[in-house]
């Protein structure tokens, strides 16, 4: 990969190659944990600590390991980080680690990081297996934090952010709570909310795309009429 | 080297090497977690009785492994406010309307359930009905003598499922008063 290269490796799994909103995987997580900014964050945190250190190791070990055993030695390295983070989370935020429940341990069996890995990390050196580690958590993260900014926004009507180390309450914000819709922070309304997100997303990705070959054709018609215009001239 | 020796070996040392990692950062947290679940154990004592001393509690070994008694998670002898009370950690078992844990502190001398705190639901829906502290354990306090168990509308599933915890709970200490100790 080109050294100019760096940056996008980093910036296009954030939006353009988004892990969730693109490529729709890993949804199940998604779905389940997005029912406050704070079960987001967590997660999303975990997702790029786990995604970056196995992408890191795997990159390092990738001239090693045989191509017949790759899988199970990238699920090893995978579980292994996974767990690390779960008993992190376990002593130092045990209230976000409680709340988020199952779905740590599930972060193993999830497709990005494997995809990830499989994809990209086996391929590549490790500064870039490291961005787009990097690249794909963050993009993850924004994903989920938007989803649960408007599930929690509708569900609970307002917004509470509490500190996940001694889940102290920090910020309690709800103007809505009387007309709430407590559908959006149960599964229906998850997905529910991710189809109008994608909806949304996919509307405002098309209408960029068009508007971007409306200005190739603008360009091209402009360059065709000076050549015409030199062409006139010549004759 | 044989693919049959290469691949387990390279396998086995990936596996000792994350492995040897993972234990590290295991001995690391593993004294964190506990203290961690330590004191919200005692949190969830001082919910149930203001003035608990949480040194004195004592851990009840008995075996609950009897169909009787199987949403009965363990039971201590808490002592406070100059009395002792045996507190049950309950766990229904109706999927439907969502598992709800609960502790439950039954008076030694008198019999009487004399506390009452929700640890955890997973069904907000039902199970929060249950959460008032002070108005459920007012009708669970003559429920014994009544047998009348808290009603609460549209959580008819979650009551049968905490009433049966409850009754276990009952009988269990029944039968230790009665002498049916399985100590």
């Amino acid at each position: 990969m080109k050294k100019d290269g760096k940056l996008a490796t980093f910036v296009n799994p954030l939006i353009r190659e988004n892990a969730i909103l693109v490529n729709l995987l890993g949804l199940c997580p998604v779905l389940g944990i997005t029912t406050s900014l704070n079960n987001a964050l967590g997660m999303g945190v975990a997702v790029i600590l786990v995604l970056f250190f196995t992408n890191t190791f795997i990159s390092l070990i990738r001239k090693w390991v045989p191509s017949e055993v790759r899988i199970p030695v990238f699920i090893v390295i995978i579980a292994c980080f996974v767990t690390m983070v779960e008993y992190l989370m376990k002593a130092f935020t045990p209230d976000l680690a409680s709340s988020l429940g199952l779905f740590i341990p599930m972060i193993t069996v999830n497709c990005i990081i494997l995809g990830r890995a499989e994809a990209f990390a086996s391929k590549n050196g490790v500064v870039d297996s490291m961005l787009d580690g990097l690249g794909t958590g963050v993009g993850f993260l924004i994903s989920c934090l938007i989803l649960a900014f408007f599930r929690e926004l509708l569900g609970t009507g307002g917004f509470t952010i509490n500190n996940p180390f001694n889940n102290e309450l920090l910020f309690s914000f709800l103007p809505f709570e009387a007309i709430k819709m407590p559908i959006f922070v149960q599964s229906s309304g998850g997905f529910m909310m991710f189809g109008l997100i994608l909806g949304v997303f996919y509307c405002i990705r098309i209408m960029m795309e068009e508007s971007k070959k409306e200005k190739e054709k603008k360009a091209k018609e402009a360059e065709n009429k000076k050549i015409a215009a030199e062409g006139k001239e010549i004759k | 080297m044989n693919k049959f020796i290469k691949l387990p070996l390279f396998l086995g040392g990936v596996c000792l090497f994350f492995g040897t990692a993972l234990a590290a950062v295991y001995n690391v947290c593993n004294p964190i977690i506990q203290q961690n679940e330590l004191e919200k154990k005692n949190a969830a004592y001082k919910n149930l009785y203001a003035n608990v001393d949480v040194s004195s509690i004592k851990e009840l070994e008995y075996d609950f492994s009897s169909a009787d008694y199987k949403n009965i998670r363990g039971v201590v002898e808490v002592p406070h406010d100059n009395l002792s009370s045996y507190v049950y950690s309950l766990e229904t078992d109706n999927p439907q309307s969502g598992n709800v844990s609960f502790m439950m502190g039954i008076q030694k001398d008198t019999g009487k359930i004399d506390s009452y705190a929700i640890i955890s639901n997973n069904n907000s829906g039902y199970a929060s009905k249950y959460e008032n502290n002070e108005t459920v354990l007012g009708e669970l306090k003559s429920y014994d003598s009544t047998g009348t168990f808290p009603v609460y509308s549209g959580a008819t599933k979650t009551k049968n499922a905490m009433k049966k915890a409850v009754d276990q709970a009952l009988n269990h200490f029944k039968s230790l008063s009665l002498g049916g100790n399985n100590e």
